[in-house]
């Protein structure tokens, strides 16, 4: 497998005189765990941001399977592959669970306007499925008790599963979560742990920023790590572990 | 359309709209007089849609609301202004009008205050929509209230130049045969020192600073120690303030009636987008720029028309600048 | 319940008019059909796309000056007999007034409403001002050339509907076509709201990033629900058309707007069955206001009702911007909740 699916190459963006993302050069290829790590503040959901879409790229490019997926918009990006969640949870507080997970669907999916106001045959029966497919993420995630439950009722480490079941609905190739082990106890993060590698087993690639050492150690392939906007390693864990210069940005972060 | 294209197009379509204007203007016959005539009540009118723009960009920036009730403040100025003036008080005039313009400036800043307290504060963390609904409806209100108080009918106010001469009406000059009447020096006059002191206040007083601390970040200014509650009670005061203002000095040109908010209102949104709504000065040459060009299309073809090309810059505005024409600041923003 | 009124409305003359003290007659019930069509059009763009419209009037007022000027003006503007006076015109004018007003909503809201924030509110505003004021000013065109909509007199002399020969009159035949319509209007809004499109809605209300980034172009489809929203109201407006027979300016104006506005929120926004509550309501204050109000003063109560509604309207949206009906279901789980023995532990 030599072609990477996701592709950074000098990728910049700058906010005024600030350069959140500084000539940012990393490949990720197929079936891959990778880590984003660096302090606060170094760009990694900026990076993220650009990677879906919501930022246009200030210089550099961002390929995806060998295409450049510069200036579309995040829905088209979406349809192409690459999903992801967000650090605060942004999940929709207007609907169900159940409903949560069907809505991710999507883009995949297609009944319209007139489909759906005239209920045609096609329309329900692309109901049904949606339905069906909306169960079985949410028993594999592991929330099969909460399915008609609002959004909202779930606890905090639950509610992030659930975004997690929403994002993978839309078939992604590529998986981007952010933080997902902020907030969640021990016990919550080893269960996420698992999972992330199970949905690495189903054949999505996944991109984890994180700040849980435990979590990134525990999953990561490679790691890239950021400092004011800049790579300054790109590596399997263990060389990244000792070297200089993440050691000197992160000094003090052990946990 | 490409990146180019979008930044010229403003221009074609200004250029197009001159062409326009100038043809239709020749059909008629106007000379050089006409179209300064009309560029003159232009600017006269862009002043006022300047200061309403003003208004709505200062709650804007420190709430974030977009305040649809800010035309009621200026109907409210110079209703209140033209009540007072009419009753039979034993001053002369020209206190009876200090007194009629001081009582319509407080009680209108008061109303605002009010509408803060009692609509916006209870609502202060109902989504925008919501809260956008409610100055709708406070506008009503207020717009209601004035035709119950005040009836259908025009008010009137004599031309501030009326009590210092002996003259019944207004003071005419005629620079180059176009007609200017003094009160449009008024109106120029108070909005020049509304616009300095709102300026002077808003950057070298402490409390100018920390309202525009709210507007930018409002959870560091309240670590800061300082109150976005009452900033918001102060930027709705300001505007209403600045409101009043305006609709005393137009009162006399304009004969004051209980739906005039709502015209003002538009205009005044239309000009503080042309200003992207963040910027004041922006907003204020987006005001007499709207008040010629508007002057200009209603000269040249039907004044019945006068308010739709209002409505025609704002499209075309939204369309092709959505940050504002002065605003540099690209759209990087997706979404 | 339709079934009912319109049943009990045929069998005795006076009818509901005697029930409720000639407050309420089978004419309000009409126009409560009309309006319940067009708030029905409204929530799906308030409730689930998140936007408002301050200017839904206009759009009811397009859909009623189209059938109005191709039916009552068709000899000035020169439209043949056979077609002028064929009984299956009118029907084809709602239609087309449909789709016009639907392709105008679509250039305008399209670029408007990929723009971040409020803008399709204040855009909606300047557009019903402006459209009322071509109302009222003949398009622009003087009325010794070509007159159009009549300015400020309006329109006069729209034809009713018929069916062949079979006249959809008088008010009682009338009724069922307008409850017809609101009542389909209603399920085929329900079958949006409880579909993948309607999903996609709640969605992009919720949150617009997230909604992005899992797939849903947003903007369009807030520009086809915008649009669709003015379908219904045109619809509702060119039945209005052949209700009233004559069409006037105010009819359609910002403070029509608004109470369309205050209908939709008092029915709760985002419900599609509080859609004909609300218009109802605000009918019976209305009307309300009318009956006492006669006894106070002389003048016309149009600035009270107008008073009156921006108070309800910002009322409403404090305490209970999900709707009166959501409100007040909130309000009495809240109340059996604290009712509710303590022993459950």
């Amino acid at each position: 497998m030599s072609t990477p699916i996701l592709e950074l190459d000098t990728l910049t963006r700058t906010f005024g005189g600030l350069i959140a993302v500084n000539q940012v050069s990393s490949n990720i290829m197929p079936d891959q765990i990778k880590a984003i790590i660096g302090p606060n503040g170094a760009g990694k959901t900026t990076i993220y941001n650009l990677i879906t879409g919501i930022y246009t790229v200030s210089s550099g490019d961002i390929r995806f399977m060998g295409q450049s997926i510069q200036g579309l918009t995040p829905h088209e990006i979406a349809e192409r592959g690459i999903t992801r969640t967000f650090q605060n949870i942004k999940l929709f507080d207007n609907m169900s669970v159940l409903e949560n997970v069907m809505v991710g669907q999507h883009v995949r999916t297609k009944a319209g306007f007139l489909a759906a106001a005239f209920r045609t045959k096609a329309a329900r029966a692309e109901e049904q499925l949606i339905q069906k497919t909306a169960i079985d993420l949410l028993d594999f995630v592991g929330l099969s008790s909460y399915v008609d439950s609002p959004a909202t009722d779930l606890p905090f480490g639950l509610q992030r599963k659930l975004e997690i079941a929403r994002a993978l609905a839309s078939q992604p190739k590529l998986l981007l979560l952010d933080e997902p082990a902020a907030g969640l106890n021990n016990t919550e993060s080893q269960e996420l742990i698992a999972l992330v590698k199970q949905i690495r087993e189903r054949g999505v690639t996944v991109l984890l920023v994180e700040h849980d050492m435990h979590v990134v150690m525990g999953l990561a392939d490679e790691i890239l790590v950021l400092d004011y906007g800049t790579a300054i390693a790109d590596a399997a864990p263990t060389i990244v572990q000792n070297d200089k210069r993440v050691i000197a940005a992160y000094l003090g972060e052990e946990e | 359309m490409s990146a180019i294209a979008r930044k010229l197009t403003p221009f074609i379509i200004f250029i197009a709209l001159i062409v326009v204007i100038i043809f239709l203007g020749n059909r008629r016959d106007f000379g050089p007089q006409q179209y300064g005539q009309f560029i003159l009540d232009g600017i006269r009118g862009g002043t006022i849609y300047a200061l309403v723009a003003l208004g709505l960009v200062v709650i804007h920036n420190v709430t974030g609301i977009v305040n649809f009730a800010q035309g009621a403040f200026v109907m409210l100025g110079a209703m209140i202004t033209a009540d007072v003036y009419s009753r039979e008080w034993p001053i002369g005039d020209t206190p009876k009008m200090i007194v009629a313009i001081l009582i319509a400036v407080v009680v209108t800043t008061i109303i605002g205050i009010l509408f803060e307290r009692l609509a916006i504060y209870p609502a202060r963390n109902a989504s925008p929509l919501t809260l956008i609904i409610i100055t709708v409806g406070a506008y009503i209100v207020l717009q209601g209230l004035a035709l119950i108080y005040w009836g259908s009918g025009a008010q009137r106010l004599p031309a501030f130049s009326t009590l210092f001469s002996e003259n019944a009406r207004d003071t005419i000059y005629r620079p180059l045969g176009i007609v200017i009447k003094e009160q449009s020096f008024w109106i120029w006059g108070t909005a020049a020192i509304a616009m300095g002191s709102l300026a002077w206040f808003f950057n070298r007083t402490i409390l100018g600073k920390a309202l525009r601390a709210c507007a930018i970040n409002p959870k560091a200014a309240r670590l800061m120690g300082i109150s976005p509650n009452r900033m918001s009670m102060l930027s709705f005061a300001l505007a209403a303030l600045i409101g009043a203002i305006a609709g005393v000095v137009l009162a006399p040109a304009t004969s004051p009636i209980y739906d005039m908010g709502l015209r003002l209102g538009l205009k005044g949104f239309v000009a503080a987008i042309i200003g992207g709504f963040v910027s004041a000065p922006a907003a204020v040459i987006g005001g007499i720029f709207l008040g010629i060009i508007e002057n200009l299309a209603a000269g040249v073809t039907n004044s019945g028309l006068k308010d739709i090309f209002a409505f025609i810059i704002l499209i075309l505005v939204l369309l092709y600048r959505p940050q504002g024409i002065l605003n540099n600041s690209d759209v990087t923003e997706k979404v | 319940m339709v079934l009912f009124i319109g049943l009990y409305e045929t069998r005795t003359e006076a009818g509901f008019s005697s029930l409720t003290n000639g407050i309420i007659t089978f004419d309000t019930i009409v126009r409560v059909g009309l309006l319940t069509t067009v708030v029905v059009g409204l929530n799906l763009l308030m409730g689930f796309a998140g936007q408002i419209s301050l200017g839904q009037a206009s759009f009811y007022g397009l859909g009623a000056y189209f059938t109005g000027i191709l039916t009552a003006r068709a000899s000035t503007i020169g439209l043949p007999p056979f077609i002028a006076d064929g009984w299956w015109w009118p029907w084809l004018l709602m239609l087309g007034g449909m789709i016009v007003t639907g392709i105008f909503a679509y250039f305008v809201g399209r670029p408007i409403l990929r723009l971040k924030g409020h803008y399709l509110g204040l855009a909606t505003l300047g557009l019903g001002v402006v459209i009322a004021i071509l109302f009222r000013e003949n398009f622009g065109i003087s009325p010794t050339t070509l007159s159009l909509t009549g300015g400020g007199d309006g329109i006069a002399g729209v034809p009713r509907l018929r069916i062949g020969s079979f006249e959809l009159w008088p008010v009682a035949r009338y009724y069922y076509l307008v409850w017809i319509v609101a009542i389909l209007g209603i399920i085929l809004a329900l079958n949006i709201v409880n579909s993948r499109v309607g999903r996609a809605l709640r969605a992009l209300n919720a949150s617009d990033i997230a909604a992005e980034t899992i797939g849903i172009d947003t903007s369009h489809y807030k520009t086809w629900v915008f649009v669709i929203s003015t379908m219904y109201a045109s619809l509702a407006g060119s039945l209005y058309a052949h209700f009233q027979s004559a069409l006037s300016p105010p009819t359609f104006d910002f403070v029509a707007s608004l109470e369309i506005v205050v209908m939709a929120a008092v029915g709760g926004m985002a419900s599609i069955w509080g859609a004909p509550f609300g218009v109802a309501v605000i009918f019976s204050i209305r009307e309300l206001l009318r009956a006492r109000m006669h006894l106070l003063l002389d003048g016309s109560t149009g600035a009270y009702e107008v008073v009156a509604f921006g108070l309800i309207l910002v009322l409403i949206m404090i305490f209970t911007p999900d709707g009166v009906l959501k409100g007040f279901t909130n309000l009495i789980a809240k109340l059996s909740a604290k009712l509710r023995p303590r022993a459950q532990l």
